[in-house]
């Protein structure tokens, strides 16, 4: 079993101190679109993930495919469930993992909520134009 | 891409070439015109338009890539992607892609804000 598997694994139990035994104490996560949302730390995970579980009780993380790229591994993943207020919590995205020493010591993502609603062409259009 | 050259472009897609965007299901496509359109407009409303590969690699089934876009819209303001592309390819061209990608924030909220809106709580309740 690898570290992402054992670390899927522990966060679909719910168990943070699992969670947290997978990642080095100076964790580094990565959002290239959102870099405000950097942080280092495994603490930060600890409380995000809390955060997460408290929030949507039967949270869940699928991998929905992988590969070892380099010495990074790849994970296109999506994280389900159904808020306390019944509202769905759905998110995709691929994960960037890379180790030190068997742990994880950074994950770059583009993780996102799945939203409905503009269609391609707009998309593009709220790429290309400044108003959004 | 970076030559803005739109025929070079879509030859490298198959013409039944399937595009998703699973953060955004109703941007799904199917079939390279529907790319041209797409570039066309991209080419015209980013002048400048740079596409930075920043990694890649082939797995058995798929290509991953990693992106950075970049330049600047007509309007004068910065046009920048950061994006993730899986990639699948059939007789040397790309036959299906699932793109993960969004403008890059300049002035984000940071990540207690992004905790907030993924779990609808502030923290601590």
């Amino acid at each position: 079993m690898t570290i992402i598997d054992q670390i899927i694994e522990a966060m679909n139990r719910h168990d943070l101190d699992a969670v947290i035994a997978c990642v080095t104490p100076d964790y580094i996560s990565e959002q290239p679109a959102h870099p405000s949302r950097s942080y280092v730390g495994s603490g930060q995970l600890r409380t995000n993930l809390g955060r997460i579980f408290a929030s949507v009780p039967n949270f869940r993380a699928d991998v929905l495919a992988e590969g070892m790229i380099n010495d990074e591994h790849w994970i296109e993943t999506r994280w389900h469930g159904t808020r306390a207020d019944d509202t769905a919590f759905d998110l995709r995205g691929v994960m960037i993992f890379a180790t030190r020493n068997g742990l994880i010591s950074r994950n770059r993502h583009y993780f996102e909520p799945v939203e409905a609603g503009t269609d391609v062409t707009a998309g593009i259009s709220s790429w290309t134009s400044s108003k959004q | 891409m970076n030559r803005h050259d739109l025929d070079a472009f879509v030859a490298c897609f198959q013409p039944d070439f399937d595009s998703q965007q699973p953060i955004h299901p109703d941007r799904h496509f199917v079939g390279s015109d529907q790319v041209r359109k797409n570039w066309t407009r991209m080419f015209e409303g980013v002048p400048d338009f740079e596409g930075t590969l920043l990694h890649a690699a082939v797995t058995p089934d798929a290509i991953w890539s990693e992106w950075d876009w970049h330049g600047t819209r007509t309007d004068g303001t910065p046009f920048h992607v950061a994006a993730n592309i899986i990639f699948g390819v059939r007789d040397d061209r790309f036959a299906w892609a699932r793109l993960y990608m969004d403008s890059v924030e300049t002035e984000g909220l940071g990540i207690d804000v992004q905790l907030r809106n993924w779990t609808g709580k502030e923290e601590g309740k």
